[in-house]
């Protein structure tokens, strides 16, 4: 049964299901708590608790396929599972959407595995021939997964109709060995259980790529979004934004002496900022510095991932740089940076 | 404060897309199926039941895949495999008369009514459910059986008010001829066949199959790049293969044995040197007969005139022995029937023809909905473990609802039943025995009747209701008192 809103009165309390424990917990309490967010929580038993500071908000622990259904009957405005979960439980329905599909961890995909001796299977489509075989010879093609409708989905869209689901919640990498099934379809991050249990990915069968994501009933959201850009839900999505953001970035300060000899000021700049933007840097200003008692130093900051510095880093020293540093940032936000809160308010009114 | 309803007990809502009707609405419904009955009847089948469970593996064995990802299935509650909603009719009378060895002794006519139960296309949608009328004619391959299936059809309609209808017509046949001209080995050919579809998806198209053919292109792509073709060639002889094939996996895991897997291997390695041809010309035929769509005449003329013609001469020159057979025998004129090969519709159940019949006049048959739809499904009934006698089946079945739909009022032919209430006046035993009498006397005659209970009593005066006296006397609404003397009247024999 679907609840119904009303719309002339706030939603309160607004009431964020997550999970109650896991991997899916651990990084969202991180992520909310560098939002600055911090959930106030009694007990692991305990199944409430509040936010400190955000009073409106009543968070509530769940299963991830809880949350879903909970989202769905609008019981819970807001919730926090996995994308796999949410994609598999919630379908076409329309009572819920789907706000930030990659909040930045858990992720992994749900891929079709088949075990490693069988050589003759390399791609998806040699299952069509396969589970024909095994209909031929009266036998029933199994696959085990926990995600049946994904499965139907993904096998139906490539025309492959013969085989049958076996519905098992864990340990499926041991199905095909023990002759449960034939083939699984699981969650996969790196690949190494599937190694370890003598399964293999197949070519072409990468169901759905998951992450956590955060879900919302969708007229709540509606209802939260009138509110406006101050409203809970508006700092909150801002607020995640910026953590988002700030994820994987470095802050980063590098000195430096001017070369008088070799060009003019501007141009040393120009050519270190060159470097930096061409290495996914943003956010870059400069001032003058004492550097090593030399009033001609200059100091450039600016945001970078670690990638990008550890690519140019060689490059920056040899154009005049003297130190580099760098500290995680727990924030970042840019004017022109994506908002999540504009983005839903744009789909949903 | 908090928006949402207080907490209540929530209803119980229905499962998700079954049906419930009310009084009006199941009259006609039933009237509407009994006229239909009543003429299949008529010409010869026989009404039989078949379960509404079966097990899953009934229709997993045949059943397209139009079906079969579309089946409700249940817990396995008796430990003889998992059970489902049947998802059609067809495969359940097939089994039943199997079981009754009624395919042993020629054709056998018979016909099922009931209630079919599948997934929506998109599953969480809920269920579908659909009421229909089955009626096989299995046990007979020929044309003339094919033509008196699609007239049957046509009659029922007709029988149940549908004015005017136009008949489609096509032919899996002639795409599974298409893919066997092509050259295609046969266990590819029949993998080929049955992902040809999305196909199989009830009322999907000819786009669908060329669709299908894509997705094994990219199959044959990526068997080209495969390390292990790489590492090795299809000369190796076996040995070398084996030996390889211990080398690159020490413990074989699963149900597939050694032998099965490394026979597979080399049969896709001579398989990729000739499939890419012969898909493109499967495709290029498929997709040259999936074009056309129109009058019968026209059609053949032009299949005849085209290349591809030459390549589905059984199932062409079938098909025009099928509409002149509906035109001398049945007077289903050429106006009325559409032919339509791009009907890719259960190909992997159906062999042969495939049909349906729209309400509406033949110039826009498609865009009215199919009131009935069926084909040929030879071998079914092998499948299904048929020992003796010929697997051959047609048949075909009416969605009632459509009907319905299609209907805008339903003429009644049947007058009202009228109730009569008994009250004894007291609680006397005389009384008692006066109202046994009297409710005895009247269950002679086609009224409906039953004892008044203590709610029809305190209630404002009832319809039917009579009360009778300890001496046998009535009171009550006159017209109820005097349609009961009428009843008790002997009838004049003379």
């Amino acid at each position: 049964m679907k609840l119904t809103m009303n719309h002339n009165a706030p939603i309160d309390p607004i009431r964020l299901a997550i999970p109650s424990k896991g991997h899916l917990y651990d990084g969202l309490i991180e992520i909310l708590k560098s939002a600055g967010y911090k959930i106030r929580r009694a007990s692991d038993r305990q199944y409430e608790a509040t936010i400190a500071g955000h009073g409106r908000f009543h968070v509530v622990f769940m299963r991830p396929t809880d949350i879903v259904e909970q989202v769905q009957e609008g019981r819970c405005h807001l919730g926090v599972t996995g994308y796999d979960v949410y994609a598999e439980h919630s379908g076409a329905a329309t009572s819920t959407s789907v706000v930030i599909q990659d909040l930045g961890y858990g992720g992994c995909r749900l891929v079709v595995a088949v075990p490693e001796s069988w050589i003759d299977v390399t791609h998806v489509m040699d299952l069509a021939e396969l589970t024909q075989r095994f209909k031929a010879e009266g036998k029933v093609f199994r696959i085990s997964t926990k995600y049946g409708h994904l499965t139907r989905d993904f096998f139906r869209k490539r025309g492959i109709h013969d085989y049958r689901i076996v519905a098992s919640d864990g340990a499926l990498e041991l199905h095909p060995s023990l002759g449960i099934a034939d083939i699984i379809v699981d969650l996969t991050s790196s690949g190494i259980t599937l190694k370890d249990n003598r399964l293999r990915e197949l070519a072409g069968g990468r169901i759905i790529d998951s992450a956590a994501c955060l879900i919302g009933h969708t007229e709540s959201l509606k209802s939260l979004i009138a509110e406006g850009p101050t409203s809970p839900l508006a700092l909150m999505l801002d607020s995640i934004d910026s953590v988002r953001l700030a994820d994987g970035r470095i802050l980063i300060e590098i000195t430096g002496l001017f070369q008088p000899k070799l060009s003019s000021k501007s141009t040393q700049i120009e050519k270190i900022f060159g470097l930096l933007s061409g290495h996914g840097a943003s956010c870059l200003n400069w001032s003058n510095v004492n550097c090593k008692g030399d009033a001609d130093g200059w100091q450039v900051k600016g945001l970078i991932g670690t990638r990008g510095l550890n690519s140019c880093r060689r490059a920056l020293l040899d154009s005049g740089a003297i130190s580099i540093v760098g500290v995680e940032p727990r924030l970042c936000l840019e004017h022109d940076d994506h908002s999540t809160f504009e983005s839903l308010k744009s789909i949903l009114t | 404060m908090n928006t949402l309803h207080p907490m209540v007990e929530r209803p119980v809502a229905k499962v998700k897309g079954t049906i419930s009707r009310n009084e009006t609405i199941l009259q006609s419904f039933d009237l509407i199926a009994s006229r239909m009955i009543a003429r299949i009847r008529q010409a010869g089948y026989r009404t039989i039941q078949t379960p509404d469970l079966d097990l899953v593996e009934l229709h997993e064995r045949k059943s397209g895949a139009a079906i079969t990802t579309r089946i409700l299935e249940l817990a396995d509650a008796f430990s003889q495999g998992p059970v489902c909603m049947r998802p059609e009719l067809t495969v359940g009378v097939v089994r039943s008369l199997i079981e009754s060895d009624g395919l042993n002794a020629g054709p056998a006519r018979v016909m099922v009514r009931g209630s079919v139960y599948r997934l929506s296309e998109e599953p969480r949608n809920g269920l579908q459910q659909i009421e229909q009328i089955g009626v096989e004619l299995l046990g007979d391959p020929s044309v003339e059986a094919d033509a008196e299936v699609i007239a049957m059809a046509d009659e029922a309609l007709r029988t149940a008010g549908i004015t005017r209808r136009t008949i489609r017509l096509g032919d899996v046949g002639l795409i599974l001829e298409a893919v066997t001209s092509a050259g295609l080995p046969e266990e590819t050919r029949r993998a080929v066949i049955e992902t040809l579809a999305d196909t199989a998806a009830a009322g999907q198209g000819i786009e669908h199959v060329e669709n299908a053919l894509e997705h094994w292109a990219d199959w044959l792509g990526d068997q080209s790049r495969s390390k292990v073709s790489v590492a090795s060639s299809k000369e190796n002889h076996n040995q070398d293969l084996q030996r390889l094939f211990h080398q690159l996996v020490p413990h074989v895991v699963g149900r597939r044995t050694e032998s099965e897997i490394l026979s597979r291997l080399q049969q896709k390695w001579e398989l990729s040197e000739s499939l890419p041809e012969s898909l493109k010309k499967a495709s290029k035929l498929v997709h040259e007969i999936g074009g056309l769509a129109g009058v019968p005449s026209d059609i053949f003329n032009r299949l005849e005139a085209s290349p591809a013609g030459s390549l589905i001469q059984k199932s062409l020159s079938r098909l025009k022995q099928l509409v002149q057979i509906l035109n001398r025998r049945y007077g289903i004129t050429e106006d009325r029937i559409r032919i339509d090969l791009s009907i890719a519709r259960g190909i992997g159940f159906y062999s042969g023809l495939v049909f349906g019949i729209h309400d509406g006049n033949e110039a826009e048959p498609l865009k009215t909905p199919e009131l009935s739809g069926g084909g040929r499904y030879d071998g079914l009934a092998s499948v299904l473990g048929l020992k003796n006698g010929s697997d051959s089946g047609v048949g075909f079945a009416v969605g009632l609802d459509r009907v319905m739909s299609a209907l805008h009022h339903v003429d009644s032919d049947e007058t009202e039943t009228r109730l009569i209430i008994i009250s004894p006046e007291d609680n006397s035993d005389e009384a008692e025995a006066a109202a046994s009498d009297l409710y005895t006397k009247l269950l002679k005659y086609s009224v409906g009747i039953r004892f008044a209970t203590q709610a029809d009593q305190m209630d404002t005066p009832t319809p039917g209701l009579i009360f009778i006296s300890a001496d046998g006397s009535l009171r009550g609404n006159t017209q109820d008192i005097d349609f009961i003397k009428s009843l008790e009247t002997p009838i004049d024999n003379n």
